[in-house]
């Protein structure tokens, strides 16, 4: 299983395998520190649509509802669609606020976990062309979170139920599909953005690190890297190095702490160097579970 | 062991998904993985092919599309192209010197990123097609914030200096376009750049002098 402790029994076929990893009982708090966390990014994420809400999909704004069905896949669908009014924009605005809200505070966790996913998707649907890399982490984030008990711990529905003197478990059978979905999301989305880095020059030559700090947003080394080409080319290939390093070391018992451990530093510094800070939060949260830090 | 863990162990031994659930959970995450598997073969910059992509769009992308999860993770930042670098808006009330709209201007952060994606679509487009639809709207937008019905919309690449090179950042326009309202209808007249525009070819009033008889 995805978990520290599921690792003691070596299963011995692919079926024993595939049951302990996502069906053995797992630990309900790495869920919750995830849940906590997806829900201040999810905030944040959306708290850049606020002040250009009306600007871009009021009823006479800028992306108008014509065109982000163009844009969007053929069986994209929006809530938005219906919203031709500022005022049910607004709304449904703000309920994707108030859904992230209880998400962090566990209040109703599975209804807001599916609550937010969708409100959320529809947010994206409604202007794709808007969208970045920490939009689509967050998306996986929430569905992951709807799909088991997110809200078993560190949370209202806790102490709620616990006041009414129901104390409920420190595990679960049903945590290990959330926990065993984010480890194999962590994984891909390296290993998908790794591959397309790959395939330009500037990954290979190691000048890519020079065109992440010419970028608004990323912290400007170019000082340091006009100083020295070394460090530019080191910057480069440790950050292809450490998504090798992640994307396979997450799947071995010897080095998934540890390189869980990394991750949870490296992937904000990538993040800060590629300008995109709450993509590196959001791959972050992926690695929180794998850890073993809760 | 503590009290508490062994009673939460039999807890869950008891609360165990019976067999026909995980059955079932095992099919829908079978699924659900083949369907991440063909979202992240056919959704990168190459294109997917056609057994993959007729597959995917098929079979997995009405479940996948609406949920927000039809993707590539291709998350490549930058290839070192003038593409990748940063783009931005500008709209100004059509053949009036009055003060233009700067998008994202001053403002920072995630906000500015997803002004700056939006200028970018402008300019670079997606695989589908080019920009004008977006830039179309965008114009119509800026409307109310200009007080007029007729703006010209600029997008400006900031280039990016080579490391070698002395040169400070610079904004190249790589787009530019007028939008109008005309009655009811939202009219986009694209201005090509000078070099894209084939030169008008007019006859020489001598050489049909000599031509004629």
């Amino acid at each position: 299983m995805n978990g520290a402790d599921s690792d003691s029994v070596r299963p011995t076929s692919i079926g024993e395998t595939w049951m302990r990893f996502w069906f053995a009982p797992a630990p309900l708090r790495p869920l919750a520190v995830v849940r906590i966390l997806t829900g201040v990014l999810g905030l944040l994420l959306a708290w850049s649509y606020a002040d250009d809400l009306q600007m871009w999909f009021g009823p006479t704004g800028m992306i108008p509802g014509d065109v982000a069905v163009a844009w969007r896949p053929q069986w994209g669908a929006s809530l938005y669609d219906a919203a031709t009014t500022s005022a049910s924009v607004m709304a449904l605005f703000a309920a994707t606020l108030l859904a992230f809200a209880c998400l962090l505070v566990g209040f109703g966790s599975r209804l807001a976990a599916v609550a937010a996913a969708v409100l959320w998707a529809s947010l994206l649907h409604r202007g794709p062309m808007l969208a970045g890399p920490a939009d689509d982490c967050l998306a996986v984030l929430l569905w992951c979170l709807a799909a088991g008990p997110c809200g078993g711990d560190l949370s209202f529905d806790r102490a709620r139920a616990t006041r009414g003197g129901r104390v409920p478990p420190a595990t679960s059978p049903w945590a290990g599909i959330p926990l065993g979905l984010l480890q194999v999301h962590a994984s891909a989305i390296t290993l998908a953005a790794l591959l397309a880095q790959l395939k330009g020059d500037a990954w290979w030559n190691g000048t890519a690190a020079w065109w992440l700090a010419s970028r608004a947003g990323a912290i400007d080394l170019r000082g340091a890297y006009q100083g020295s080409e070394y460090l530019m080319n080191l910057v480069t290939h440790a950050i292809v190095a450490f998504e090798i390093l992640f994307a396979a070391g997450i799947w071995f018992v010897v080095t998934r702490r540890t390189v869980a451990r990394i991750a949870l530093v490296a992937w904000p510094v990538i993040g800060l160097l590629a300008g995109e800070p709450l993509w590196g939060l959001a791959m972050a949260i992926f690695a929180v579970p794998l850890a073993d830090v809760t | 062991m503590s009290h508490d863990a062994r009673t939460d162990e039999a807890r869950d031994r008891t609360n165990q998904p019976s067999e026909p659930v995980r059955a079932g959970a095992t099919v829908a995450l079978a699924a659900y993985l083949i369907g991440l598997v063909l979202a992240i073969a056919t959704n990168s910059l190459s294109g997917p092919s056609a057994l993959l992509g007729t597959l995917k769009s098929r079979i997995f992308a009405p479940l996948l599309a609406p949920a927000w999860l039809d993707l590539g993770y291709d998350h490549r930042f930058t290839y070192g192209l003038d593409e990748d670098a940063d783009h931005e808006i500008e709209l100004v009330s059509h053949g009036t010197s009055g003060e233009p709209l700067h998008l994202p201007g001053p403002i920072a952060g995630e906000r500015a990123a997803r002004w700056r994606r939006l200028a970018r679509t402008i300019a670079v487009g997606g695989l589908d097609g080019d920009g004008s639809t977006v830039a179309a709207g965008v114009g119509r937008g800026g409307f109310t914030s200009l007080g007029t019905t007729d703006v010209d919309l600029r997008v400006f690449r900031l280039t990016q200096p080579e490391r070698t090179a002395a040169a400070d950042d610079a904004a190249e326009q790589v787009y530019a376009a007028r939008v109008r309202r005309v009655a009811d209808d939202v009219q986009l007249i694209r201005q090509e750049p000078r070099g894209e525009v084939a030169p008008l070819v007019r006859p020489q009033p001598r050489a049909a002098e000599e031509d004629s008889p």
